[in-house]
Protein backbone atom coordinates (compact mmCIF):
# COMPACT_ATOMS: atom_id res chain seq x y z
CA UNK A 1 0.00 0.00 0.00
CA UNK A 2 2.74 2.53 1.29
CA UNK A 3 4.67 1.47 -2.36
CA UNK A 4 1.50 2.26 -4.61
CA UNK A 5 1.03 5.67 -2.97
CA UNK A 6 5.15 6.50 -2.86
CA UNK A 7 5.01 5.16 -6.45
CA UNK A 8 1.65 7.67 -7.32
CA UNK A 9 3.16 10.65 -5.55
CA UNK A 10 6.67 10.69 -7.10
CA UNK A 11 4.81 9.48 -10.45
CA UNK A 12 3.10 12.86 -10.05
CA UNK A 13 5.32 15.05 -8.98
CA UNK A 14 8.00 13.67 -12.04
CA UNK A 15 5.02 15.01 -14.21
CA UNK A 16 4.50 18.16 -12.30
CA UNK A 17 8.76 19.11 -12.95
CA UNK A 18 8.53 18.01 -16.07
CA UNK A 19 5.21 20.38 -16.75
CA UNK A 20 7.30 22.75 -14.98
CA UNK A 21 10.55 22.52 -17.25
CA UNK A 22 8.64 23.03 -20.37
CA UNK A 23 6.47 25.80 -18.71
CA UNK A 24 10.46 27.24 -18.22
CA UNK A 25 11.88 25.95 -21.72
CA UNK A 26 8.87 27.94 -23.42
CA UNK A 27 9.62 31.05 -21.37
CA UNK A 28 12.79 31.07 -22.04
CA UNK A 29 12.58 30.62 -25.98
CA UNK A 30 10.18 33.33 -25.52
CA UNK A 31 12.44 35.52 -23.79
CA UNK A 32 15.20 35.30 -26.46
CA UNK A 33 12.77 37.09 -28.65
CA UNK A 34 12.09 39.92 -26.89
CA UNK A 35 13.94 42.90 -25.89
CA UNK A 36 16.23 43.38 -22.71
CA UNK A 37 15.62 47.33 -22.87
CA UNK A 38 12.52 49.56 -22.56
CA UNK A 39 11.92 52.65 -24.31
CA UNK A 40 12.58 56.20 -22.60
CA UNK A 41 11.89 59.72 -23.28
CA UNK A 42 14.67 61.56 -23.95
CA UNK A 43 14.23 65.62 -23.91
CA UNK A 44 16.99 67.98 -23.66
CA UNK A 45 17.15 69.36 -20.23
CA UNK A 46 17.56 72.94 -21.75
CA UNK A 47 15.91 74.87 -24.00
CA UNK A 48 17.72 76.99 -26.47
CA UNK A 49 15.77 78.56 -29.03
CA UNK A 50 16.91 78.04 -32.67
CA UNK A 51 15.94 81.32 -33.82
CA UNK A 52 17.88 84.48 -32.14
CA UNK A 53 17.27 87.57 -33.76
CA UNK A 54 21.05 89.26 -34.20
CA UNK A 55 21.72 92.79 -34.19
CA UNK A 56 24.12 93.01 -36.98
CA UNK A 57 24.54 96.83 -36.93
CA UNK A 58 27.18 96.21 -34.54
CA UNK A 59 28.41 93.33 -36.07
CA UNK A 60 28.52 94.25 -39.70
CA UNK A 61 27.40 97.41 -41.40
CA UNK A 62 28.25 100.12 -38.96
CA UNK A 63 26.51 102.95 -40.25
CA UNK A 64 28.04 103.37 -43.46
CA UNK A 65 26.29 104.55 -46.50
CA UNK A 66 25.86 101.72 -48.02
CA UNK A 67 28.30 101.12 -51.56
CA UNK A 68 26.23 99.50 -54.60
CA UNK A 69 28.53 97.18 -56.29
CA UNK A 70 28.43 94.52 -59.20
CA UNK A 71 29.12 91.34 -57.80
CA UNK A 72 28.35 89.78 -61.48
CA UNK A 73 26.24 91.11 -64.44
CA UNK A 74 24.34 88.53 -66.10
CA UNK A 75 21.51 89.88 -67.16
CA UNK A 76 20.05 87.33 -69.37
CA UNK A 77 20.00 84.56 -66.72
CA UNK A 78 16.93 83.77 -64.84
CA UNK A 79 16.52 83.41 -61.09
CA UNK A 80 15.21 79.89 -61.46
CA UNK A 81 19.33 79.09 -62.21
CA UNK A 82 20.17 80.77 -59.01
CA UNK A 83 20.87 78.31 -56.11
CA UNK A 84 20.48 79.66 -52.91
CA UNK A 85 22.87 78.31 -50.59
CA UNK A 86 23.11 80.11 -47.74
CA UNK A 87 21.88 83.28 -45.62
CA UNK A 88 23.13 85.24 -43.24
CA UNK A 89 21.25 87.96 -41.01
CA UNK A 90 17.88 89.47 -41.51
CA UNK A 91 15.76 92.54 -43.04
CA UNK A 92 17.60 94.82 -45.30
CA UNK A 93 20.95 93.70 -42.83
CA UNK A 94 22.98 90.81 -44.13
CA UNK A 95 24.47 88.57 -46.88
CA UNK A 96 23.20 85.68 -48.97
CA UNK A 97 25.63 82.86 -50.61
CA UNK A 98 24.11 82.03 -53.99
CA UNK A 99 25.67 80.45 -56.72
CA UNK A 100 23.94 79.34 -60.42
CA UNK A 101 22.87 76.25 -61.29
CA UNK A 102 25.63 75.62 -63.70
CA UNK A 103 28.19 76.05 -61.37
CA UNK A 104 26.77 75.23 -58.21
CA UNK A 105 30.15 75.04 -56.33
CA UNK A 106 30.68 78.48 -57.56
CA UNK A 107 29.52 80.68 -55.01
CA UNK A 108 29.11 84.36 -54.35
CA UNK A 109 28.27 85.89 -51.44
CA UNK A 110 25.75 88.91 -51.60
CA UNK A 111 24.91 91.69 -49.35
CA UNK A 112 21.82 93.53 -49.70
CA UNK A 113 21.63 95.91 -52.02
CA UNK A 114 24.30 94.28 -54.43
CA UNK A 115 23.54 92.75 -57.61
CA UNK A 116 24.15 89.26 -58.85
CA UNK A 117 23.08 88.09 -62.22
CA UNK A 118 21.20 91.13 -63.09
CA UNK A 119 19.28 90.75 -59.60
CA UNK A 120 19.45 93.09 -56.52
CA UNK A 121 19.37 91.59 -52.88
CA UNK A 122 16.66 93.13 -51.20
CA UNK A 123 15.80 91.79 -48.39
CA UNK A 124 16.76 88.80 -46.45
CA UNK A 125 14.22 86.39 -44.72
CA UNK A 126 14.16 83.58 -42.54
CA UNK A 127 15.04 80.53 -44.97
CA UNK A 128 15.24 83.00 -48.16
CA UNK A 129 15.89 86.58 -50.00
CA UNK A 130 14.18 88.31 -51.67
CA UNK A 131 15.79 90.08 -55.24
CA UNK A 132 14.25 92.90 -56.93
CA UNK A 133 14.88 92.88 -60.88
CA UNK A 134 13.28 95.72 -63.02
CA UNK A 135 10.62 96.81 -60.40
CA UNK A 136 9.50 93.17 -59.09
CA UNK A 137 10.25 91.17 -56.28
CA UNK A 138 11.40 87.35 -56.54
CA UNK A 139 12.05 85.49 -53.89
CA UNK A 140 14.51 82.73 -53.79
CA UNK A 141 14.08 79.95 -51.11
CA UNK A 142 16.89 77.97 -49.59
CA UNK A 143 17.29 74.56 -50.47
CA UNK A 144 14.36 72.14 -48.62
CA UNK A 145 16.91 69.96 -46.70
CA UNK A 146 14.30 67.07 -47.45
CA UNK A 147 14.92 67.77 -50.96
CA UNK A 148 18.48 68.10 -51.32
CA UNK A 149 19.04 65.33 -53.39
CA UNK A 150 16.92 66.60 -55.86
CA UNK A 151 17.82 70.29 -57.05
CA UNK A 152 17.66 73.31 -55.45
CA UNK A 153 16.35 76.32 -54.59
CA UNK A 154 12.64 77.21 -55.66
CA UNK A 155 10.98 80.34 -55.97
CA UNK A 156 7.46 81.76 -54.88
CA UNK A 157 5.70 85.03 -54.11
CA UNK A 158 6.11 85.99 -50.44
CA UNK A 159 4.72 89.16 -49.03
CA UNK A 160 7.47 91.06 -47.89
CA UNK A 161 8.47 91.29 -44.63
CA UNK A 162 8.97 94.78 -43.30
CA UNK A 163 10.57 96.00 -39.58
CA UNK A 164 6.91 97.01 -38.62
CA UNK A 165 5.86 93.12 -37.97
CA UNK A 166 8.33 92.91 -35.09
CA UNK A 167 5.36 93.48 -32.03
CA UNK A 168 6.11 93.69 -28.46
CA UNK A 169 4.22 91.27 -26.06
CA UNK A 170 4.53 91.47 -22.37
CA UNK A 171 5.41 88.75 -20.19
CA UNK A 172 2.65 89.53 -18.15
CA UNK A 173 0.02 88.28 -21.17
CA UNK A 174 2.23 84.94 -21.28
CA UNK A 175 2.12 84.02 -17.87
CA UNK A 176 -1.38 84.64 -17.82
CA UNK A 177 -1.93 82.58 -20.76
CA UNK A 178 0.46 79.99 -19.25
CA UNK A 179 -1.05 79.84 -16.28
CA UNK A 180 -4.83 79.06 -17.61
CA UNK A 181 -4.04 76.88 -21.19
CA UNK A 182 -7.47 76.97 -20.98
CA UNK A 183 -7.88 80.69 -22.17
CA UNK A 184 -5.75 79.87 -24.90
CA UNK A 185 -8.17 77.49 -26.90
CA UNK A 186 -11.09 80.03 -25.74
CA UNK A 187 -9.21 82.29 -27.90
CA UNK A 188 -8.00 80.98 -30.87
CA UNK A 189 -8.46 77.51 -32.37
CA UNK A 190 -6.29 75.20 -34.24
CA UNK A 191 -6.57 72.72 -36.86
CA UNK A 192 -3.68 70.38 -37.68
CA UNK A 193 -3.08 70.66 -41.86
CA UNK A 194 -1.83 67.16 -43.76
CA UNK A 195 0.04 66.87 -46.65
CA UNK A 196 0.91 64.03 -47.82
CA UNK A 197 -0.68 62.62 -44.65
CA UNK A 198 2.47 64.40 -42.72
CA UNK A 199 1.60 66.98 -40.25
CA UNK A 200 2.33 70.51 -42.42
CA UNK A 201 1.09 73.11 -40.48
CA UNK A 202 -2.03 73.86 -37.53
CA UNK A 203 -4.60 76.04 -39.67
CA UNK A 204 -6.07 78.98 -37.11
CA UNK A 205 -9.90 78.17 -37.20
CA UNK A 206 -11.04 80.73 -35.16
CA UNK A 207 -9.70 83.80 -33.32
CA UNK A 208 -11.19 86.15 -30.63
CA UNK A 209 -10.34 89.62 -32.57
CA UNK A 210 -9.99 91.27 -28.99
CA UNK A 211 -8.17 88.57 -27.38
CA UNK A 212 -4.72 89.61 -26.38
CA UNK A 213 -3.87 86.53 -28.88
CA UNK A 214 -6.19 88.00 -31.45
CA UNK A 215 -4.15 91.66 -31.38
CA UNK A 216 -0.84 89.74 -32.37
CA UNK A 217 -2.01 89.69 -35.91
CA UNK A 218 -2.78 85.92 -36.67
CA UNK A 219 -5.91 85.64 -38.62
CA UNK A 220 -8.45 83.29 -39.39
CA UNK A 221 -7.53 80.53 -42.04
CA UNK A 222 -3.66 81.50 -41.27
CA UNK A 223 -1.97 78.26 -41.56
CA UNK A 224 1.41 78.42 -38.44
CA UNK A 225 3.94 76.47 -40.33
CA UNK A 226 7.05 77.43 -39.03
CA UNK A 227 8.18 78.75 -35.16
CA UNK A 228 11.20 79.79 -34.40
CA UNK A 229 12.75 78.48 -37.28
CA UNK A 230 11.39 74.81 -36.47
CA UNK A 231 8.78 73.29 -38.42
CA UNK A 232 5.45 72.67 -37.05
CA UNK A 233 5.18 69.33 -38.30
CA UNK A 234 4.29 68.06 -34.79
CA UNK A 235 1.92 69.07 -31.55
CA UNK A 236 5.74 68.75 -29.99
CA UNK A 237 7.39 71.43 -31.09
CA UNK A 238 4.85 73.72 -30.53
CA UNK A 239 4.25 72.61 -26.67
CA UNK A 240 8.37 72.49 -26.32
CA UNK A 241 8.15 76.02 -27.21
CA UNK A 242 5.40 76.69 -24.98
CA UNK A 243 6.81 75.22 -22.04
CA UNK A 244 9.50 77.19 -22.86
CA UNK A 245 8.21 80.25 -23.06
CA UNK A 246 9.89 81.63 -19.96
CA UNK A 247 13.63 81.46 -21.54
CA UNK A 248 12.26 83.03 -25.19
CA UNK A 249 12.97 86.72 -25.97
CA UNK A 250 11.69 86.46 -29.22
CA UNK A 251 9.02 84.27 -31.32
CA UNK A 252 8.99 83.98 -34.57
CA UNK A 253 5.60 82.64 -36.58
CA UNK A 254 6.02 81.78 -40.21
CA UNK A 255 2.44 81.64 -41.95
CA UNK A 256 0.73 81.18 -45.03
CA UNK A 257 -1.77 83.51 -45.76
CA UNK A 258 -3.55 83.68 -49.06
CA UNK A 259 -0.94 81.36 -50.49
CA UNK A 260 1.64 83.66 -49.39
CA UNK A 261 4.27 83.56 -46.65
CA UNK A 262 4.10 85.56 -44.32
CA UNK A 263 6.25 86.36 -41.01
CA UNK A 264 5.37 87.50 -37.14
CA UNK A 265 7.92 88.54 -34.50
CA UNK A 266 7.42 88.83 -31.59
CA UNK A 267 9.60 90.80 -28.76
CA UNK A 268 8.82 89.45 -25.25
CA UNK A 269 9.39 91.79 -22.83
CA UNK B 1 -14.61 11.85 -15.70
CA UNK B 2 -11.34 11.60 -12.61
CA UNK B 3 -9.05 11.61 -15.65
CA UNK B 4 -10.58 14.75 -17.18
CA UNK B 5 -10.42 16.50 -13.74
CA UNK B 6 -6.79 15.14 -13.67
CA UNK B 7 -5.79 16.73 -17.28
CA UNK B 8 -7.71 19.99 -16.72
CA UNK B 9 -5.50 19.86 -13.81
CA UNK B 10 -2.23 19.53 -15.14
CA UNK B 11 -3.26 21.97 -17.77
CA UNK B 12 -4.15 24.62 -15.62
CA UNK B 13 -0.90 24.10 -13.95
CA UNK B 14 0.95 24.72 -16.91
CA UNK B 15 -0.71 27.45 -17.78
CA UNK B 16 -0.23 28.77 -14.15
CA UNK B 17 3.65 27.98 -14.37
CA UNK B 18 3.99 29.56 -17.84
CA UNK B 19 2.31 32.29 -16.52
CA UNK B 20 4.86 32.68 -13.30
CA UNK B 21 7.68 32.01 -15.40
CA UNK B 22 6.56 34.83 -18.12
CA UNK B 23 9.42 37.10 -18.74
CA UNK B 24 7.14 39.76 -17.81
CA UNK B 25 9.74 42.82 -18.06
CA UNK B 26 10.86 42.02 -21.40
CA UNK B 27 6.83 41.21 -22.45
CA UNK B 28 6.40 45.08 -20.96
CA UNK B 29 9.37 46.04 -23.24
CA UNK B 30 8.42 44.55 -26.14
CA UNK B 31 4.81 46.18 -25.26
CA UNK B 32 6.97 49.67 -24.99
CA UNK B 33 8.59 49.46 -28.39
CA UNK B 34 5.77 48.68 -30.38
CA UNK B 35 3.49 51.57 -28.53
CA UNK B 36 6.54 53.82 -29.47
CA UNK B 37 5.91 53.40 -33.15
CA UNK B 38 2.61 55.03 -32.24
CA UNK B 39 4.65 57.74 -30.87
CA UNK B 40 3.45 56.62 -27.30
CA UNK B 41 5.97 56.46 -24.29
CA UNK B 42 6.02 55.22 -21.15
CA UNK B 43 9.16 56.48 -19.07
CA UNK B 44 11.08 56.78 -16.03
CA UNK B 45 8.79 53.54 -14.32
CA UNK B 46 10.16 50.91 -11.93
CA UNK B 47 8.96 47.49 -12.74
CA UNK B 48 8.26 45.11 -10.06
CA UNK B 49 7.42 41.18 -11.17
CA UNK B 50 5.30 39.68 -8.23
CA UNK B 51 5.25 36.47 -9.92
CA UNK B 52 1.28 36.10 -11.65
CA UNK B 53 1.06 39.82 -12.28
CA UNK B 54 3.72 42.41 -13.05
CA UNK B 55 3.35 46.26 -10.99
CA UNK B 56 5.00 49.43 -13.26
CA UNK B 57 5.24 51.95 -10.39
CA UNK B 58 6.03 55.49 -11.09
CA UNK B 59 5.86 56.07 -15.05
CA UNK B 60 5.53 59.12 -16.64
CA UNK B 61 3.25 58.52 -20.18
CA UNK B 62 3.94 60.94 -23.25
CA UNK B 63 2.42 61.16 -26.42
CA UNK B 64 4.55 62.74 -29.75
CA UNK B 65 7.03 63.76 -27.01
CA UNK B 66 4.36 65.66 -25.20
CA UNK B 67 4.14 64.67 -21.38
CA UNK B 68 0.72 63.65 -20.76
CA UNK B 69 0.58 62.12 -17.41
CA UNK B 70 2.12 60.70 -14.30
CA UNK B 71 0.93 57.37 -13.54
CA UNK B 72 1.59 56.27 -9.69
CA UNK B 73 0.57 52.54 -10.10
CA UNK B 74 -0.04 50.16 -13.01
CA UNK B 75 -0.93 46.44 -12.59
CA UNK B 76 -0.68 43.95 -15.51
CA UNK B 77 -2.20 40.61 -15.43
CA UNK B 78 -1.90 38.05 -18.49
CA UNK B 79 -3.42 34.94 -17.84
CA UNK B 80 -4.37 34.28 -21.03
CA UNK B 81 -7.76 33.29 -20.74
CA UNK B 82 -8.38 36.57 -18.83
CA UNK B 83 -6.34 39.72 -19.27
CA UNK B 84 -6.26 43.27 -17.47
CA UNK B 85 -4.09 46.27 -16.79
CA UNK B 86 -5.53 48.20 -13.51
CA UNK B 87 -3.86 51.76 -13.49
CA UNK B 88 -4.38 53.58 -10.67
CA UNK B 89 -3.25 57.34 -9.44
CA UNK B 90 -3.18 59.03 -13.19
CA UNK B 91 -2.32 62.91 -13.40
CA UNK B 92 -2.45 64.27 -16.22
CA UNK B 93 -0.28 67.18 -17.29
CA UNK B 94 -1.33 71.22 -16.71
CA UNK B 95 -1.50 71.17 -20.47
CA UNK B 96 -4.21 68.22 -20.11
CA UNK B 97 -6.27 70.36 -17.41
CA UNK B 98 -7.54 72.39 -20.53
CA UNK B 99 -9.88 69.57 -21.52
CA UNK B 100 -10.01 67.32 -18.28
CA UNK B 101 -10.16 67.73 -14.64
CA UNK B 102 -6.46 65.78 -13.95
CA UNK B 103 -6.39 63.52 -11.79
CA UNK B 104 -8.26 59.93 -12.94
CA UNK B 105 -8.75 57.55 -9.82
CA UNK B 106 -8.34 54.39 -11.55
CA UNK B 107 -9.11 53.04 -14.92
CA UNK B 108 -9.00 49.37 -15.61
CA UNK B 109 -8.97 47.57 -18.91
CA UNK B 110 -9.74 44.32 -19.56
CA UNK B 111 -10.09 41.56 -22.10
CA UNK B 112 -11.30 37.92 -21.64
CA UNK B 113 -11.49 35.18 -24.58
CA UNK B 114 -14.98 34.64 -23.70
CA UNK B 115 -15.48 38.05 -25.65
CA UNK B 116 -12.47 37.83 -28.08
CA UNK B 117 -13.37 40.88 -29.96
CA UNK B 118 -14.25 43.20 -27.36
CA UNK B 119 -11.61 45.32 -24.89
CA UNK B 120 -13.34 46.64 -21.68
CA UNK B 121 -12.18 50.00 -19.90
CA UNK B 122 -13.73 51.54 -16.68
CA UNK B 123 -12.50 54.50 -15.28
CA UNK B 124 -13.13 57.19 -12.34
CA UNK B 125 -11.81 60.44 -11.38
CA UNK B 126 -12.55 64.16 -11.10
CA UNK B 127 -14.36 64.26 -14.29
CA UNK B 128 -16.75 61.36 -13.37
CA UNK B 129 -16.44 58.17 -14.25
CA UNK B 130 -16.57 56.30 -17.81
CA UNK B 131 -17.69 52.79 -19.03
CA UNK B 132 -16.05 52.24 -22.55
CA UNK B 133 -16.01 49.29 -25.13
CA UNK B 134 -13.23 49.21 -27.85
CA UNK B 135 -14.74 46.84 -30.69
CA UNK B 136 -11.63 45.38 -32.17
CA UNK B 137 -13.38 44.38 -35.59
CA UNK B 138 -15.32 47.61 -35.91
CA UNK B 139 -12.27 49.37 -35.08
CA UNK B 140 -14.78 51.61 -32.67
CA UNK B 141 -14.99 52.77 -29.29
CA UNK B 142 -17.50 53.86 -27.73
CA UNK B 143 -17.88 55.02 -24.07
CA UNK B 144 -20.25 56.43 -21.78
CA UNK B 145 -19.37 59.33 -19.45
CA UNK B 146 -20.78 60.54 -16.19
CA UNK B 147 -19.72 63.65 -15.99
CA UNK B 148 -19.17 64.87 -12.25
CA UNK B 149 -20.15 68.63 -11.52
CA UNK B 150 -16.72 69.77 -11.69
CA UNK B 151 -16.22 68.56 -15.27
CA UNK B 152 -19.89 70.13 -16.10
CA UNK B 153 -18.69 73.01 -14.88
CA UNK B 154 -15.32 73.68 -16.43
CA UNK B 155 -15.45 71.32 -19.10
CA UNK B 156 -18.28 71.80 -21.32
CA UNK B 157 -16.00 72.22 -24.20
CA UNK B 158 -14.55 68.42 -23.83
CA UNK B 159 -18.39 67.75 -23.28
CA UNK B 160 -19.82 69.49 -26.33
CA UNK B 161 -17.73 66.62 -28.66
CA UNK B 162 -20.43 63.81 -26.62
CA UNK B 163 -23.63 63.19 -27.40
CA UNK B 164 -25.99 64.32 -24.25
CA UNK B 165 -28.63 61.52 -23.47
CA UNK B 166 -31.60 62.58 -21.17
CA UNK B 167 -30.76 60.59 -18.23
CA UNK B 168 -27.76 63.31 -18.01
CA UNK B 169 -24.91 60.47 -19.56
CA UNK B 170 -22.62 61.32 -22.27
CA UNK B 171 -22.15 59.42 -24.90
CA UNK B 172 -19.02 58.74 -27.40
CA UNK B 173 -18.31 57.16 -30.34
CA UNK B 174 -15.14 56.92 -33.07
CA UNK B 175 -14.68 54.77 -35.08
CA UNK B 176 -10.59 55.02 -36.38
Amino acid sequence: MIKLSKSYFVSLATLLLVLLALAKLITLGVMWFLPSDGVDLNTPKNYKPIYQRVDFENMLLIAQPKQIKKVETKSSISITNMLLKGLYGKGNKGFAIVALKASANKTSIVSVGEVFSGYTLKEILVNGVVFEKDTKDYILLMENEKNTKNTASFIMPVETVSENSLKRVSKKDIKDYGSNPQKIWNDIGFMEVKRDSKVYGFKVTRVKANSEIGKLGLLKDDIVIMLNNIEMNSYKHALKLYENIDNIETIQIIVMRNNQEKELVYDIN
Amino acid sequence: MVKIFKFLGYVLFFLGALVFFMPKSSTYYYVEHELKKHKIIFSKEELVDNGLSLQVNNSSLSYDGIDVAEIKRMNVKIFGLYNSIKIEDIILTSFASSFLPIKIDSLELSYTIVNPLQVNAYASGEFGSAQAMLYVLDRNVSAVVVPSKLMLQKHQKTLSMMKKQKNGEYNYDKTF
